[in-house]
């Protein structure tokens, strides 16, 4: 037991470690970029017609704080950031936290229901692509599914919107309608929503699906041939039983040990899939601050976030592991 | 009677023999060859890759701007007949076309072909084109090419461009910046996961928050920094190349993870033992005992990453950063699909997005086969 | 322009007393035997009534008491005459009196940016340009007056002016923006060079409650067009920030912190933001948390409608009760009702929402390239598609105080740069890029072309000629010493020119032309397409062979502002040449390269344009040599002037077709949309 919690203790440090250590590298990376916010906020305005002088530049850098050595800015963040307070955003001059109030918690939702979906179909898929003799079947599954993974999330997204603009006259953008959009939340809201909701499920479920078919179908070819599961055969068990109670079971822990690392691949094709349908989260957010707007600040909040959750997953999926297959437990313990 | 006894016995021995002193790899590629799907995977794929390096030969004109047809802007693809009205001709053809635009078409291009016998233009084998340099030799015969004008099988983009010479040179390059990436990943991710997994404790927690660290950076501010360090003089392919080394650098942890978990639980196998009974060192152990029983995560990890790369190379490029015009690459091409114009009017722009499903796709099926060949276990049948 | 214009001059004694007869509506299109004002298209009340013969009588939108229930701080709603000015001004529609009601839908790209063309769409200011973008004409102000050596501009202001929430405005308002948030450093760090001149400050007197005088430190005769066609408005509501405001209010921060602010300057912070752009984030965006117990959710105003909602997905107008402008047949102004303003980032999907009719009227962002597929579209989305002239124009230069000293020798050589002048196929470029539609020019400074400018020199050095760019670049010494069919410099090296195209300033399938061209002729260059803030780091750090982007200002915005005749020839934003010339000149000689004579001339000439009245004699000659001299030093080489198209639904009545599709002059502030109304 006290083992145990060491282990927890120790894994609990090292991901506050990580969250400070990935926070420091965003923030440096962005550093590094030519073009602060400042400038980027003002050449939004040079495009404008307004007359941006490098004076006018420095100022805005004064007043935005980021004539700071970066060192003391990020400090200085990070510390606020473990209290949740993240600053103001530079390029849409409001407070961070209430900016990402709730939009943090779509794009998580966003992401883990597209997640869900991809292994509510692919470990049924992938158990029958290792098992099943029909190759019709096999191969067929196999493609449609692989499709979702060559075709790229912004290709498809975009000619699903044309589709429907031909052919409905909808754009499909957006996470709710025009008079739901500033509205509170009611039963009408969460219809508006999941109306428009799954459109950007569907998409990253597809290529997210074509993974876990894969990943599912490796993992079970690879246990079904082991010795475990002829005993089991030889000894009369047979079927579904056969194949749930044992290799089943076994091919399932690689994948929950890396389900934080699956979200955190599929959060990062939102960013792009949320920019073309215009949702209105984390998302695209994100991807602004970083590439548009170089707003550090910004970035580094929602970043901060998703690591926390990713992090957070993983601790989380360890100690289950841990817990429940003995053979992993042996080995971190012992 | 005898004889014939003698040699079945023979034969049947030599087999078991082959079979016995086969290498692990005539093994793999015997059961490789057994599974069809994954067999037509990989002949796509060398087709695809020998298309690639062939492309100055099977292609009629330069890829770049210089190769432009002036006179043929946005247009669609001319698919070379054999018989028209006119009567039949042993060499395929294409006909002249004139094209106009105003304001009053709306500034589409109207096309007016001329389907007389004059109007004809003879598709012509092992032509005399552009000259190009393989393996340092020069050469000036292209595969195809037509006797008056140029000629469009895949069509052309809204400069001029041959979309079929493109799509080829693309293929060319897409492979060739993906390869580093996927190599320098597979080989960080081996070592990394290797060490994690096999010694636990202390190390495998330091090792994992490396891991989880890196793995959390998200390309886009690491592809920005990086380019301002990119010295101006080099092409864009070659910062392109640089790039997607570093994506390597960071492409590792997903593998690393997969290698650490297996490799936590297999260590306390009884063969495992056994090695470490015989007074194998750690590295051995690791190379020729564990790492083999994990081969087929690796292999299809590796042959995944591949297309994964390019698929990165697209989504930055689509948001301004990576690889785009007038560079050529698969990724740049699927750029200039992503325009809600071309969707609707210029739909010959996605043919090289065929290309790249079909690439993607024989990847992954050879990928598939490649697992099940390597396991060592799946040769009984079930 | 030493002329004395008073509008509502008293023609009433002529008259004599009220009229009984209504007056004629009427429009641009039907002046119904209504002689012109002073001014045309509009008048001043008095003006029209005399005029007319006729008086007006006010009629109210029906929605006017729910529109002003929405504006939150808003108290009951007087009657028209009480909320009108005692001389609004008299607007004649382009085509029809319209009715009341509607919607406008727009589409801006995020909450500050691509925003200008739908905030021109409901802007006021003290005056305007009229749609022949060179008269200058009333707006807030009814009237103004130079002195005679241009330091001293009084504007008459109109009596019984009201705010957005009806409390007056008056003199005091110009008085408070410019010396409490203009010039206020604790308000904006550093004033903007438009408030200054020649970098002193105006001394703005209160003459009496409606009239309001500049007293300028040094003749400035482009202060009032910088009015007319510059988005900073000339006015706060001083009863409204100036409770907050330290220097005006003893409790200004007592005020601030009973809202929740720590002080005063915060609190205008949260209201005005920090500058004069009206698409600042209000407090509803920025202090959700607070905006509850401010007063107001955003700061009055006098503009045609008033921010009722925002978040980050969009924002909400409606009508002002308190507009100053009625139409002719006595309608008080705006007839839309309210406006919606969606953020959309992408450009694709922005594209796609115009071809689905969803937005009424857009300019800003939209190229050349989506013109085939809403030209194609027009019909079936019941809107129609303008192509007008760009004013900027892509422009190439070449760096001509390069680090490489070969270099900066070569690219000096003014018969390099006319070579690669004429190497250009601009005719074919226009073809393949513009549709035919752009009109090949040489890079003049100016743009749209002034009057001085003379043809010769808007076309010098762009005819195609290859065979005389082959013998200039043979005379400059550049010859193809290793027989690959490229030129190299004229002391042997390779030369590969690094031609980095971003993409927000210029066309990148121009550039690979242009880059074919001038490798026709020996040159060899690489194209690369760049972000925006490589470009302009490399451009600042003097790394750059050849920078290219879009260039050209409009007269009236150069009256003002000397940037494109002084070395580097710009701002930090756009495209350079001459680094180290500037650096020379900012340090008086201490380090940089020294500029040829004729830059001299070139800053001395502007210096002297800015100072001279447009129009005269000595400003027509000052003009014709600062474009003489900037066409044949081909610092810049201009390409093609492009098109680009301006969007409108149908519905959208009383629309008349632009001039030009740029910023300059405040996008559609000229052609004022104050008076559009929706047909549905």
């Amino acid at each position: 037991m006290l083992e145990f919690s060491k282990f927890v203790v120790v894994r609990g440090v090292l991901a506050i470690f990580t969250l400070v250590l990935v926070s420091f590298i965003v923030f440096s990376l962005m550093e590094m970029v030519p073009g602060d916010c400042a400038e980027r906020y003002l050449s939004f305005k040079n495009s404008q017609g307004s007359m941006i002088s490098l004076a006018d530049i420095q100022a805005e850098r004064i007043r935005l704080g980021l004539d700071k050595p970066y060192i003391q800015r990020w400090g200085v963040w990070i510390i606020n950031a473990f209290q949740g307070e993240y600053g103001d955003s530079c390029i849409l001059r409001l407070n961070i936290s209430q900016l990402l109030g709730e939009k943090f918690w779509l794009s998580l939702g966003l992401c883990l229901s597209s997640l869900i979906l991809a292994y509510v179909i692919a470990i049924p898929v992938g158990i029958l692509a290792a098992t099943s003799k029909n190759a019709f079947l096999n191969n067929g599954l196999r493609l449609v599914s692989y499709l979702g993974l060559a075709l790229p999330n912004f290709l498809l997204a975009l000619m699903i919107m044309l589709f429907s603009t031909v052919m409905f006259g909808d754009s499909l953008t957006g996470l709710f309608s025009k008079e739901f959009r500033d509205a509170e939340w009611s039963y009408e809201r969460v219809k508006d929503f999941l109306g428009h909701v799954w459109l950007p499920i569907f998409i990253l479920g597809w290529s997210a699906t074509a993974f876990a078919i894969q990943t599912v179908r490796a993992l079970m070819s690879d246990e079904i041939g082991k010795l475990y599961v002829t005993a089991a055969a030889a000894r009369g068990v047979s079927g579904r039983r056969l194949l749930l109670r044992y290799p089943a079971r076994h091919a399932l822990s690689p994948i929950i040990n890396s389900l934080g690392f699956d979200l955190n691949r599929i959060f990062n094709e939102l960013p792009i899939v949320a920019l073309i349908l215009t949702l209105t989260e984390a998302g695209s957010l994100l991807i602004e601050a970083l590439a548009r707007s170089n707003d550090q600040q910004l970035a580094g909040a929602i970043i901060f976030l998703l690591t926390a959750s990713i992090v957070g997953i993983n601790f989380i999926t360890d100690i289950i592991l841990a817990l429940t297959d003995p053979r992993v437990r042996r080995s971190i313990v012992g | 009677m005898t004889d014939t006894t003698n040699i079945d016995v023979t034969d049947d021995q030599k087999m078991k023999e082959a079979y016995f002193t086969a290498s692990q790899g005539q093994l793999i590629w015997q059961r490789f060859k057994k599974n069809k799907s994954a067999l037509a995977g990989a002949w796509v794929l060398i087709f695809l890759i020998l298309s690639g390096i062939f492309a100055p030969f099977l292609t009629p004109y330069d890829a770049t701007i210089a190769g432009r047809d002036k006179g043929y802007l946005n247009g669609a693809p001319q698919i070379p007949s054999f018989c028209d009205e006119n009567g039949c001709s042993l060499r395929p053809f294409i006909y002249t076309t004139e094209r106009t635009r105003s304001i009053k078409t709306n500034f589409r291009w109207v096309t007016e072909t001329d389907t007389s016998l004059e109007g004809r233009r003879y598709v012509e084998f092992f032509t005399k084109g552009i000259p190009y340099t393989f393996l340092g030799v020069p050469f000036e015969t292209h595969l195809f090419g037509v006797d008056k004008g140029m000629i469009h099988i895949f069509g052309t983009d809204s400069t001029g461009k041959d979309i079929y010479s493109r799509t080829l040179t693309a293929i060319n390059t897409s492979m060739a910046v993906g390869t580093i990436g996927v190599f320098i990943a597979f080989v960080l991710a081996l070592a990394i996961g290797g060490i994690a997994g096999y010694y636990g404790g202390w190390i495998d927690s330091g090792l994992q928050m490396m891991t989880d660290t890196v793995r959390t950076i998200p390309s886009i501010p690491l592809f920005m920094a990086l380019a301002a360090f990119i010295p101006d003089t080099w092409s864009a392919e070659m910062r392109f190349f640089f790039i997607s080394m570093v994506l390597g650098l960071i492409g590792w942890p997903t593998l690393a993870r997969r290698i650490r978990t297996h490799l936590l639980t297999e260590r306390n196998q009884e063969y495992v033992l056994a090695a470490q009974l015989c007074g194998a060192s750690p590295s051995h152990i690791i190379r020729r005992h564990l790492l083999p029983s994990f081969t087929s995560y690796i292999i299809v990890d590796l042959v995944i990453s591949f297309p994964y790369m390019i698929l990165s190379e697209t989504a930055l490029s689509f948001i301004g950063l990576g690889l785009k015009d007038p560079v050529n690459s698969l990724g740049v091409m699927l750029q200039n699909v992503t325009s809600a114009d071309v969707l609707l009017n210029y739909q010959w722009y996605f043919i090289p997005v065929i290309f790249f499903i079909v690439l993607v796709l024989a990847f992954v099926f050879v990928g598939d086969g490649l697992r099940d060949a390597a396991d060592p276990y799946s040769d009984s049948s079930k | 322009m030493r002329t004395l214009l008073y509008s509502g001059v008293a023609f009433v004694a002529l008259t004599g007393g009220a009229l009984a007869a209504a007056c004629p509506a009427v429009t641009v299109s039907d002046a119904k035997g209504v002689a012109a004002g002073a001014f045309p298209q509009q008048y001043e009340l008095a003006e029209f009534q005399s005029l007319g013969n006729c008086t007006v009588e006010f009629a109210a939108n029906p929605a006017s008491s729910d529109l002003n229930a929405r504006i939150r701080g808003n108290g009951a709603l007087p009657s028209l005459a009480d909320r009108l000015p005692a001389e609004p001004l008299v607007m004649a529609p382009y085509d029809a009196i319209g009715s009341y009601g509607g919607t406008l839908d727009a589409l801006s790209n995020a909450t500050e940016a691509g925003t200008s063309d739908f905030m021109s769409t409901r802007h006021v200011n003290l005056v305007r340009y009229s749609d022949d973008l060179q008269t200058i004409v009333p707006n807030v102000a009814k009237g103004w007056e130079w002195n005679a050596d241009f330091t001293q501009l009084t504007f008459f202001l109109r009596k019984g002016h009201k705010w957005s929430d009806g409390a007056p405005f008056g003199a005091r308002d110009v008085k408070f923006w410019y010396d409490n948030l203009a010039v206020d450093t604790n308000v904006r760090e550093k004033p903007k060079d438009y408030v200054l001149v020649a970098g002193e400050k105006i001394n703005v007197v209160v003459v009496d409650e409606n009239t309001v005088r500049f007293d300028l430190p040094s003749p400035k005769p482009g202060l009032l067009s910088h009015f007319a066609n510059h988005y900073a408005q000339g006015f706060q509501p001083m009863h409204f920030l100036g409770k907050y405001h330290p220097a005006v209010d003893a409790n200004a921060d007592a005020n601030a912190q009973a809202l929740g602010f720590t002080n005063g300057y915060e609190a205008i912070a949260a209201y005005y933001g920090n500058s004069d752009w009206m698409d600042t984030p209000t407090p509803m965006l920025s202090h959700p948390d607070k905006v509850a117990g401010l007063p107001a959710d955003t700061v009055p105003t006098l503009e045609s409608h008033i921010i009722t909602a925002e978040s980050t997905e969009g924002r909400h107008l409606v009508a002002n009760p308190y507009f100053f402008q009625i139409d002719t047949a006595g309608n008080q102004l705006p007839y839309i009702n309210e406006q919606d303003e969606l953020f959309v980032g992408e450009s694709e999907v922005r594209l796609l929402k115009l071809v689905n009719a969803e937005v009424d009227y857009k300019s800003q962002s939209l190229n050349l390239d989506y013109a085939p597929l809403l030209m194609e579209n027009q019909e079936k989305g019941d809107f129609t598609v303008d192509l007008k002239p760009e004013v900027a124009l892509g422009t190439f230069a070449f760096n001509v105080t390069s680090e490489n000293l070969e270099k900066r020798k070569v690219f000096g050589d003014i018969r390099f740069r006319q070579a690669m002048s004429v190497a250009m196929n601009r005719d074919e470029i226009n073809d393949v890029v513009y549709f035919g539609l752009g009109k090949p020019t040489q890079y003049i400074g100016f743009s749209p072309a002034p009057s001085f400018a003379s043809e010769e020199m808007e076309n010098y050095m762009t005819q195609f000629d290859p065979a005389k760019a082959n013998a200039l670049l043979d005379e400059v010494g550049m010859v193809d010493t290793d027989g690959d069919g490229m030129r190299e410099l004229p002391n042997g090296e390779p030369l590969v020119l690094n031609l980095q195209v971003a993409t927000q300033g210029i066309s990148v399938k121009l550039v690979e032309l242009v880059g074919q061209n001038w490798k026709d002729v020996g040159v060899n260059n690489t194209v690369k397409e760049v972000t925006t803030d490589e470009f302009r780091s490399a451009m600042s750090a003097n790394q750059l062979d050849v920078a290219m982007y879009a260039k050209g200002q409009p007269l009236a915005v150069i009256l003002g502002n000397a940037e494109l005749f002084q070395p580097p020839f710009d701002n930090y934003f756009n495209v350079r040449t001459g680094m180290l010339w500037g650096e020379y000149i900012d340090t008086n000689g201490a380090s940089g390269v020294k500029p040829p004579e004729y830059v001299y001339q070139l800053m001395k000439d502007i210096d002297a344009f800015q100072g001279a009245v447009v129009g005269t004699e000595e400003s027509n000659t000052l003009g014709a040599r600062l474009v003489e001299n900037t066409a044949k030093s081909l610092l810049f080489i201009g390409a093609v002037k492009a098109v680009a198209p301006i969007y409108h639904s149908n519905k959208v009545k009383n629309f008349t077709e632009f001039k030009t599709q740029s910023y300059a002059y405040y996008r559609s502030y000229p052609y004022r949309p104050t008076q559009w109304y929706l047909d549905e």
